[in-house]
């Protein structure tokens, strides 16, 4: 009997009113007549001139087994009492051996009861706390008594001690004979759970298969055809009908059959429609009233038929015919009939129930094509349309320069030859002829780039970039401006100015609008430039800053500042010039270089800019490092980073995940299908994966079941990022997380966050008892622990293989294999491994058990000194904290 | 004096660019397409050529490769012009053995300053 099989920390071991714990209770009768009956024998032992000893032999023998059980209830540590009693009696009957002499038939009954009692109540623990005793006293007494082992030996001892023997031997058998019935019994109602198990597990094989067909495939067909072979086993079908509601025509219309006389059936009822107003018609009834029927004989109903039924039942007459009806979101969109045309069939309530839930899935497949279909064709629209407007642009942009040329030109020629016959009334409207247009051709390009950025058909050009050439370039340019409204430029760089590479031409653009602005709205002032390079967790940085003195914004102008078209207001335009557009481009060849563009600012202050951009766009966008030589920062790849691997197949999609998710500093693979999807995973082993589930040929379902079945890819977190809203399906197939597209940035990366380190999270808690386990397992799930949950060693060793969890949580006492073989395995087999074992236990640690667990175990918690929710805290205290493994 | 071939098949811009670099004292004749412009570097060896790159027919780019692989005209400089303001135009027009490019609408300044590179033997960054 193990003192750990039951959850002990919640039997409250204090309190004058506290439950006696077993380890008293238990043996306190048992002590009464073992103790009662032996003082007896050595009472009648002794010599009669030996009064006083005989009397408090008695005294003892009747007075110490309550007066031990009392003291272990009111005491309040019943446990400690009860393990100390045992020692106790183990001393007591040396004791009495001592007194008689060692005489050697009441010694052998005494030390037989000793030994027996040991083993009865607790193994070979409780053995040596007894026997221990027993031979001190004796050892102690030994030289001062006078040893005989002969006395004694007949009469009424002996027939006592035979008695004794007699009845305690009987009593063990019954205890073993109760114990076998116990077993017995046990066994008997776990083979019939096991049955109903087992019964149960065969519904959901059958209904996995199904899903599996369901979830790799849009062809209705095909889900029917498995629907049919699936219910063979509950009831005989060999014809499937599907029947669609046309809410606009009120009425049903055949789609198709399958299975006998189904070809037959499908042309010669594809034209056939029947009125929802048929109302005795068993398929309108179905889907009228949202429920299944069952017409076990047809000939026999056939006389009270409608005429359509009648007529579909001419067609291909059946025996038995189910209808079911087919709903997505509890509206009835179709009817699925079920018919055997050459047997009656029977179904009770059950079967109907089986197959109800079978008909479910032939609903999720409607449901999976028709969304299919309509994303196809929206996605086919927004092509269409997005190539027709990158067209329009690249048309737009080569007709309205060409104008512009000859507007600019002509104007300007004439300014100069105006300037020449010194026509000068002429000039100053030809200068504004001149200014307009040039502000036209500014306005034009601007908002043809801002429209090649938001139709996504701006491509980044990545080339080395001389920062010292850049800052003159960028300076000359501005200086114009700068110098017109009396400012000073300064120019400071903070860092090595090497290995950065970025779009050149974009980058100029991009410092020399916010360069201009500043100078724009800044008089007799200073207009910073500051370049710094830095590394940042694991990847280089390129900050510039543009800092003016100059009018400032208010809170509601920075608010507003890089929306194409919203100057600070409508006069700023008039005063100070520009298309307003130049911040919002600004922003959005920032955010397309994996970077932001922030501004703070006070209005009447000044304001500042600040770009923050990868130094290298090569190594942060690419999957495979430039191998350019000359470029320094190429293989600074964040190393931390976790690998997540993109499977969906759509181009827009996956470019736009991928650029967020390198931006965070993520390894990023990409995939266009399942097939490919697959390869990768396995070649590659990515931390986790982001699954898309409708995708031609493969589509994600059946990816994620291909990974969750293949053991070296299964554990792998797969997260669902899909238009499909069905979430319980893809946790069923295994998915760890599941979202609905469009993506939320800020969602994505904290599931990403959250799985990028799945060893971290992974808990493994092994122990034997029900409660005691799903208590733990509860409360690290609370605490957001990736928890599992094996029953004993032997589980836990199967389940540590596969999970190779960061945590172990680990019961001692425990069927089987126990918590130190457990470990003593765990270390031998996976030598390198650095989980940390918790050990949780209720078992009093011997020295020695302390070494056996000596290395191997990060903490000692014991149930009986942090009972119940402290325990807990102490579990997750202790797993929160960072430690390193003993 | 410099003699300036250029060729564009607009007529306002052949006129309008031909008028004011006539004013920044060049010589300009014009061609209107690309076996025209074939025939008079032959026929008037021009100091430099002005390239439109969407012609009529053959377009600049070819043009440019032709003149480029006759070892007699190798060493007259072409500049390129073009509407197109990406950065692979630009790319393209270099490949295609321009010794230089420019966007429209002509900024004269800018137009002019390297074609005064090119004369010299260098060409500017654009």
């Amino acid at each position: 009997m193990s003192s750990n099989t039951g959850p002990s920390y919640a039997h409250k071991d204090s309190g004058r009113s506290g439950r006696v714990h077993t380890i008293a209770r238990l043996p306190a009768v048992g002590r009464v007549y073992a103790m009662g009956a032996a003082a007896i024998m050595l009472a009648l032992t002794l010599p009669p001139e030996r009064a006083n000893q005989i009397l408090a032999i008695l005294a003892v023998g009747f007075a110490y087994p309550p007066l031990i059980y009392l003291v272990a209830k009111y005491s309040g540590h019943s446990r400690t009492v009860g393990y100390l009693a045992f020692s106790i009696d183990g001393a007591l009957v040396g004791a009495g051996m001592a007194l008689i002499g060692f005489a050697f038939v009441p010694s052998l009954v005494l030390s037989t009861m000793l030994v027996a009692a040991g083993l009865v109540m607790g193994g070979r623990g409780l053995l040596i706390r007894m026997v221990l005793p027993a031979v001190i006293v004796s050892a102690l007494a030994w030289p001062h008594v006078a040893v005989n082992f002969e006395a004694h030996s007949q009469g009424l001892p002996l027939y006592m001690g035979a008695g004794i023997i007699s009845i305690f031997l009987i009593y063990v058998s019954y205890l073993a004979n109760y114990t076998s019935q116990q077993l017995i019994g046990a066994k008997r109602s776990l083979e019939s759970r096991n049955d109903q198990v087992r019964s149960q597990a065969n519904l959901m094989a059958s209904m996995n298969r199904v899903a599996q067909v369901v979830n790799s495939t849009l062809d209705l067909g095909r889900v029917m055809a498995a629907i049919r072979n699936s219910l063979s086993d509950v009831v005989e079908f060999d014809q499937v009908g599907l029947l669609f509601v046309d809410r606009a025509n009120r009425s049903l219309t055949i789609d198709r059959y399958i299975g006998t006389n189904a070809d037959a059936l499908t042309a010669k009822l594809s034209e056939f429609e029947l009125s929802l107003d048929e109302s005795n018609s068993v398929f309108v009834l179905t889907a009228v009233n949202n429920k299944p029927y069952f017409v076990d004989d047809t000939e026999a109903a056939r006389a009270k038929m409608s005429p359509s039924d009648v007529k579909v039942h001419d067609l291909s007459p059946s025996k038995s015919l189910m209808t079911f009806p087919l709903s997505i979101h509890d509206e009835v969109i179709g009817v699925l009939a079920l018919a055997n045309t050459e047997n009656h069939v029977s179904a009770g309530e059950e079967e109907l129930n089986v197959i109800s839930r079978h008909v479910e899935f032939v609903a999720t497949a409607i449901r999976n094509a028709r969304m299919y279909e309509q994303i196809k064709s929206a996605q086919r629209d927004a092509n269409a349309a997005n190539e027709a407007k990158s067209q329009f642009l690249a048309n737009m942009s080569h007709e309205l320069r060409t104008p512009m040329n000859a507007v600019i030109g002509y104007s300007e020629m004439l300014k100069e030859e105006a300037e020449d016959q010194g026509a000068e009334d002429f000039i100053p409207d030809l200068d504004r002829i001149c200014k307009a247009s040039k502000h036209l051709l500014r306005l034009i390009n601007d908002v043809l780039d801002l429209s090649k950025v938001e139709a996504d058909k701006v491509e980044l050009y990545p080339e080395p970039i001389e920062i010292a050439t850049f800052i003159e370039e960028v300076s000359n340019g501005v200086r114009p401006i700068i110098e017109a409204n009396g400012n000073t430029l300064e120019v400071d760089t903070h860092g090595e100015m090497t290995g950065i590479v970025n779009d050149e031409t974009r980058l100029r653009q991009v410092v020399l609008n916010l360069l201009s602005n500043a100078a724009k709205f800044t008089h007799d002032g200073t207009i910073r430039l500051l370049i710094s390079h830095y590394r940042d967790k694991d990847q280089w940085w390129l900050d510039i800053s543009v800092a003016d003195s100059g009018i400032g914004m208010t809170a509601e102008q920075i608010h507003q500042v890089f929306d194409p078209f919203t100057q600070a207001d409508a006069s700023t335009t008039r005063k100070y010039g520009g298309t307003g557009l130049g911040l919002a481009i600004s922003k959005r060849y920032c955010e397309l270089m994996g970077g932001t563009i922030v501004v703070e600012s006070e209005e009447g202050k000044g304001s500042t800019f600040t770009v923050r951009i990868p130094a290298n766009l090569e190594s942060s966008t690419s999957d495979t490092p430039s191998d350019s030589p000359g470029i320094a920062h190429v293989q600074e790849l964040p190393d931390t980073g976790a690998t997540i691997l993109i499977i969906d197949d759509d181009r827009s999609a996956r470019d736009l995940m991928q650029r967020l998710l390198v931006r965070e500093g993520y390894r990023v693979l990409t995939a266009e299908g399942g097939k490919t999807g697959l390869e990768l995973a396995r070649e590659s082993r990515p931390d986790v994966i982001t699954l898309d589930a409708l995708m031609p040929e493969m589509d994600g379902w059946t990816v994620l079941g291909e990974l969750k079945k293949d053991p070296e890819l299964s554990g792998i977190p797969v997260v669902m990022v899909t238009f499909v809203d069905e979430p319980s399906k893809g946790f069923a197939l295994g998915a760890s997380d599941y979202m609905t597209k469009p993506v939320e940035r800020s969602e994505l990366l904290s599931i990403l966050n959250r799985l990028g380190q799945p060893e971290e999270r992974k808990v493994l808690v092994i122990e034997d008892d029900d409660d005691t386990r799903e208590l733990i397992c509860r409360w690290l799930e609370q605490e957001h622990w990736e928890v599992h949950r094996a029953a004993d060693g032997r589980e836990g060793l199967v389940q540590f293989g596969s999970l190779r969890p960061a945590v172990v949580v680990l019961d001692l006492m425990m069927p089987e294999i126990d918590g130190f073989e457990f470990l003593a395995t765990l270390r031998t087999e996976f030598p390198d491994d650095h989980s940390r074992v918790i050990v949780v236990t209720a078992k009093e640690l011997f020295p020695e058990d302390l070494e056996r667990l000596n290395g191997s175990v990060e903490r000692i918690i014991h149930k009986a000194r942090a009972p119940g929710e402290q325990l807990l805290q102490e579990i997750s205290r202790h797993l929160s904290a960072d430690r390193v493994p003993v | 004096m410099t003699h300036i071939l250029l060729v564009e098949d607009n007529e306002m811009n052949q006129n309008m660019l031909s008028r004011r670099l006539k004013r920044h004292g060049y010589e300009v004749e014009v061609a209107a397409d690309g076996e025209r412009a074939i025939a008079m570097v032959a026929e008037r060896r021009p100091d430099l050529i002005l390239m439109d790159i969407s012609l009529p027919g053959r377009d600049g780019h070819d043009i440019t490769r032709e003149l480029k692989a006759s070892d007699l005209n190798r060493s007259i400089p072409v500049i390129a012009l073009t509407a197109h303001a990406m950065k692979s135009d630009r790319d393209k027009a270099l490949a295609a053995g321009c010794d230089d490019y420019d966007t429209k609408p002509v900024e004269l300044e800018r137009l002019l300053a390297k074609m005064q590179a090119a004369l010299s033997g260098r060409s500017v960054p654009s």
